[in-house]
C-alpha cells in the first residue's frame, strides 16, 4: 500500500476511532471489548483498504465488519488476537464511574439478542435509516422494523428503564 | 411504535454511549495487524468441489500425535456443484449426504451467508479481508449449524495462478475445489462437515502442483509448503499449566508441517505466524495472543522469548509477580501465564541463569501494555 493510502487510512481512523469504540461499547457492553472490536474492524479495513475505499462508503464497511465480528466473536473456532506494545495502556472505566442510568441501559441492551441490540444501537444511537441498518446487517428493511419494534417492547418492560418510555 | 419511546431510547443511548471517551486510536497496532492480515494470513481449511466423495472418516489419527481429541468416525458424501456468479453474488452449492447447502458471498455487503436444511440462515462474517497475498490460498472458516449437522463454511480467495485445490482425504478420496473468477479475483468455497478430516490440501496451477498444506488437527490449514518441503517436525510441548480461581488451565504447543499452533484450556486454538518471525536481535519477548475475554474467569497470555532467557518475572496490574519459564518448541521458546479477568501484565524482567535466590542475571526489562 502506498504511503498516501496509509496516510489516508490513518486520517480515517483518527476521525472515527471514538465513534467506533462507542459503537463497540453499545454492541458488547464492555469498553475494552468495544475497543478490540473497533481495532479488529479497522485492521481488516486497512488490510483491504483499496477495496474498501472503492466502495465509496468506508464507514458503512467498517460498521459492517464490527457487527459481523461481534456476531461471530464467540463462534469462531480460533482466536487471533495479537498483543502489541503500542496499544494505549489505559485503565478500564471504573465501575463506580458508571452511572446507574447507563448501567441499567447497558444491562437491558445486553439482555437483547445480538440482532435486536445491533438494530437498536445502529438505528437509535447512530441515527441510521432503516435501509442503512438493513444494509449493514444484511437483512430486509421489514426485518429491521420488526427487530426494532421487539427490542423497544422489551426495553419498555425492563425495570429501571420503563420510566419515561411510553408504550 | 411510539415516537416517544424512540426519542427516549435515543436520549438514553446518547447519554450512555456519548460519554465514552476512549484513549487515542492505536494507529501503529492497527496498521501492523492489518499488514499481518494482508501478508501472512493464516489459511484455514478448505473444501468443496465438483465431485462426489465418499468419506469413511476413520483415519488413524492424523492428529493423534497432537494429543488432540480422537477423530470422530462419520461417513459423509460431499457433493459440490460448479459455483455460479452474478455481479452481486457468488454462490457455492452442493450436498452433504444428500442434504443441500448453499454458501453465498454478497459483493455489495461483503457478507457471507450459509443456508440449507438444518442450518439457520446466518451471516458468517465479512470476507473483506480475504486476499491471498502471495500464498496459494487464503481460506477462512466459520461454523454453521450445530450438533451432528454442524458444518464448516470454507471460503476464500486463491492466488490468480491457482486453478483448483485438491482436498485429499485420508481414505484416498479427493475433493476438487475449482476456482471461479469474480470481480477480478479467484474464489473457492464450500460447506463441509465440521469434523471432516483432511490428509492434505494441494494447490494446483496450470503447470501442476505449486504448494501443499498439512492441516492442523482435522482440517485447519495454517500454512503452505512448497512441493518437497517438509516444514517443521511434529512435536508438542506443554507450555504452561496451573490452577486459577479453582479452575485448571493449560497451554499446549504443537509444531508440525502446518506450522505452530497452540491449544488452550478453554478450547481455544490459535496459530500465530511465529515461524519465520523469530525474535529480532536486541529484543527479548514478543506477545502472541491473549484469550479468555467474554465472561471467562481468567485470561491466558502467551508469548515468545529470546533464546538466552532462562526465566521471566512478569508484574501484573495488581502488583503481583509471576515467574514464568519459557519452554522450547521447534527451535523457539514460548511462555504462557494466566491472570484473573481484570488483571494484565504491565512489566517484565528477563533473566539468564537459574534464578534461585536471586542468582539470575538480568538481561533486560520493559513495560508492556498488552490488552486482551
Amino acid at each position: 500500500m502506498t504511503a498516501l493510502a496509509d496516510t489516508e487510512f490513518t486520517e480515517f481512523m483518527q476521525g472515527r476511532w471514538a465513534q467506533l469504540v462507542r459503537l463497540g461499547y453499545g454492541l458488547t457492553g464492555d469498553q475494552h471489548l468495544g475497543e478490540d472490536l473497533a481495532q479488529t474492524a479497522l485492521s481488516r479495513a486497512y488490510a483491504s483498504w483499496p477495496r474498501v475505499r472503492r466502495t465509496g462508503n468506508p464507514d458503512a464497511y467498517v460498521r459492517r465488519i464490527m457487527v459481523n465480528a461481534n456476531h461471530s466473536r464467540f463462534r469462531k473456532r480460533r482466536v487471533d488476537e495479537r498483543l502489541t506494545g503500542e496499544v494505549p495502556d489505559t485503565a478500564a472505566m471504573a465501575a463506580a464511574d458508571v452511572s446507574d442510568d447507563r448501567a441499567a441501559l447497558m444491562a437491558a441492551l445486553m439482555a437483547l439478542p445480538d440482532g435486536q441490540r445491533a438494530v437498536v444501537v445502529l438505528r437509535y444511537w447512530m441515527d441510521m435509516s432503516e435501509t442503512e441498518v438493513a444494509a449493514t446487517l444484511g437483512c430486509s428493511v421489514g426485518n429491521v422494523k420488526s427487530q426494532a419494534s421487539r427490542a423497544l417492547a422489551k426495553l419498555r418492560l425492563t425495570k429501571g428503564l420503563a420510566e419515561g418510555m411510553k408504550p | 411504535m411510539s415516537t416517544d419511546s424512540e426519542r427516549e431510547i435515543r436520549g438514553r443511548l446518547d447519554a450512555a454511549l456519548g460519554t465514552i471517551d476512549p484513549p487515542g486510536p492505536p494507529v501503529h497496532a492497527v496498521l501492523r495487524r492489518g499488514r499481518t492480515i494482508r501478508l501472512r494470513r493464516r489459511a484455514v481449511v478448505a473444501t468443496g468441489l465438483a465431485a462426489v466423495v465418499g468419506l469413511g472418516i476413520a483415519l488413524p489419527g492424523l492428529v493423534g500425535h497432537t494429543g488432540a481429541e480422537p477423530p470422530v468416525r462419520h461417513s459423509y458424501v460431499v457433493n459440490v456443484n460448479p459455483p455460479r456468479s452474478t455481479p452481486s453474488k457468488l454462490t457455492f452449492s452442493g450436498t452433504i449426504n444428500g442434504r443441500p447447502w448453499r454458501l453465498e458471498l454478497d459483493w455489495n455487503r461483503g457478507n457471507l451467508t450459509a443456508t440449507g436444511p438444518g442450518l439457520v440462515q446466518n451471516a458468517l462474517g465479512s470476507v473483506s479481508d480475504m486476499s491471498p497475498a502471495g500464498q496459494p490460498a487464503d481460506l477462512s472458516e466459520a461454523g454453521a449449524g450445530s450438533g451432528a449437522g454442524a458444518r464448516l463454511a470454507v471460503v476464500g480467495e486463491v492466488r490468480r495462478d491457482i486453478r483448483y485445490l485438491a482436498l485429499n482425504q485420508p481414505g484416498g478420496g479427493v475433493v476438487y475445489l475449482n476456482a471461479i473468477r469474480w470481480h477480478g479475483a479467484a474464489w473457492v468455497g464450500a460447506l463441509i462437515p465440521e469434523n471432516q478430516q483432511l490428509h492434505n490440501v494441494v494447490a494446483y496451477s496450470a503447470r501442476g502442483e505449486v504448494a501443499y498444506a498439512v492441516p492442523f488437527r482435522a482440517n485447519e490449514v495454517v500454512g503452505w509448503l512448497r512441493p518437497g518441503q517438509h516444514g517443521l517436525a511434529r512435536q508438542q510441548a506443554r507450555i504452561a499449566t496451573g490452577m486459577l480461581a479453582g479452575k485448571h488451565w493449560f497451554e499446549q504447543g504443537y509444531a508440525g508441517p502446518w506450522g505452530l499452533c497452540f491449544r488452550e484450556g478453554a478450547g481455544t486454538t490459535f496459530c500465530p505466524q511465529a515461524e519465520g518471525s523469530r525474535i529480532r536481535p536486541g529484543h527479548f519477548i514478543s506477545w502472541l495472543s491473549c484469550t479468555g475475554t467474554g465472561g471467562s474467569a481468567f485470561q491466558l497470555w502467551s508469548g515468545q522469548a529470546a533464546p538466552d532467557i532462562s526465566y521471566l518475572r512478569i508484574r501484573m496490574s495488581d502488583g503481583s509477580v509471576q515467574r514464568v519459564v519459557p519452554v522450547p518448541l521447534a527451535g523457539y521458546r514460548f511462555f504462557a501465564l494466566a491472570s484473573s479477568a481484570h488483571q494484565r501484565p504491565v512489566s517484565w524482567t528477563a533473566y539468564r541463569g537459574s534464578g534461585y535466590r536471586g542468582s539470575g542475571q538480568v538481561l533486560g526489562a520493559g513495560r508492556i501494555s498488552p490488552r486482551c
